[in-house]
């Protein structure tokens, strides 16, 4: 039932369609970034709150909603917030033949775009950067050429187990 | 860092330790194959990179559900293949046309006046079978799943997938003659 399908025109028609498509560069790091990026109760409560509503008791569920937010939030005993010692760490890649090198982390919600490195002439491919990263254990990684994801090489790894951890780590203390 | 030469079963444990190089490896992995079928299903490549996208964050976020990790990329698939069904859907009730952006093209290829025409009139060809036809087509013969594997990504039985195939083969041959033939 399968081959004996095919002519040689829908043979030719299924060639075509089998040829690859290419969704860009950047395609992995921007849905890996949109994968782990965690979306905070308040963003949730907000979006189901404003949400169109077809019924005509919505509104008053929509106020009534409204009002106990405000009611908890009048309530509640906040804490403020606690400030964390910022301290500037220079991140470095030796990569002669990028194109482009940008970090990702849990600093930057690892959105490959934001935080890019920069080289200057005869560096000898040496990339870097300087992020701002507050106090405790940060996990990183280089995006080379929007593609590849290299470990800090003079950096520890995120865990030694199986096929040595991805993520490369700095701890501010 | 080396995660080429592992396996997605040990890449979705690493993910599932919350670690993000293995679930990128796992995109780079799939991404293309999904991206072709994404892109003839929809027949256009903004829809079908969102329908892509769509799929990997709903399995990064179902990963613990993946009860097979060493047969990942057929769990992902049967998740592409509701997206994409969601998408035409939504198409459909807003009335758009089928093809409505780019013709999906192989990128650095030079492509000449005659394989773009042959390439946008089976872009037409498939537009014109219904969804669950195109989308039975593409599965058996551009993805060359068996029919076990399509009822899986489909939830349709067997029989009803060999009918949905044959038919769309009718109509496609149908379709494609008057084109060969002018």
């Amino acid at each position: 039932m399968d081959e004996p399908e095919l002519n040689d025109t829908l043979r030719r028609a299924v060639e075509e369609l089998r040829r690859p498509v290419s969704l860009g560069q950047n395609f992995a790091p921007r849905v890996l970034s949109a994968a782990r990026r965690r979306r905070s109760p308040l963003a949730g409560a907000m979006d189901w709150l404003l949400r169109p509503r077809l019924s005509p008791l919505g509104g008053f569920v929509l106020v009534g909603a409204a009002a106990a937010v405000l009611l908890l939030l009048l309530r509640a005993n906040t804490p403020a917030i606690p400030t964390h010692p910022v301290t500037r760490i220079q991140f470095v890649l030796r990569a002669p033949a990028a194109r482009s090198v940008t970090i990702v982390g849990d600093f930057n919600n690892w959105d490959p775009s934001a935080t890019p490195l920069a080289t200057a002439a005869g560096s000898g491919g040496i990339w870097s950067v300087v992020v701002p990263l507050h106090t405790g254990r940060h996990e990183y990684a280089f995006v080379v050429d929007g593609r590849a994801w290299v470990s800090d090489p003079i950096a520890p790894r995120s865990t030694d187990q199986d096929f040595g951890a991805p993520n490369s780590v700095v701890t501010i203390s | 860092m080396d995660v080429t030469d592992v396996t997605d079963a040990e890449l979705v444990a690493g993910a599932l330790r919350g670690e993000a190089a293995p679930f990128a490896e796992l995109i780079l992995r799939h991404q293309d194959r999904m991206a072709r079928y994404a892109a003839r299903m929809l027949g256009d490549l903004r829809d079908a990179e969102e329908a892509v996208q769509d799929a990997f964050i709903r399995a990064h976020r179902a990963l613990h559900q993946c009860e097979a990790p060493d047969r990942f990329g057929g769990w992902l698939f049967r998740i592409l293949v509701n997206r994409c069904r969601t998408r035409g859907r939504r198409r459909r009730r807003y009335n758009e046309t089928f093809v409505t952006g780019d013709v999906p093209v192989e990128p650095g290829v030079d492509h000449t006046a005659e394989q773009v025409a042959w390439r946008e009139e089976i872009q037409r060809a498939l537009a014109r079978l219904g969804p669950e036809q195109r989308e039975a087509f593409l599965l058996k013969h551009v993805e060359e799943l068996s029919y076990e594997e399509m009822a899986q990504a489909t939830g349709s039985s067997v029989p009803a997938l060999k009918m949905r195939v044959k038919r769309a083969c009718e109509h496609l041959r149908e379709q494609l003659a008057e084109v060969v033939d002018g």
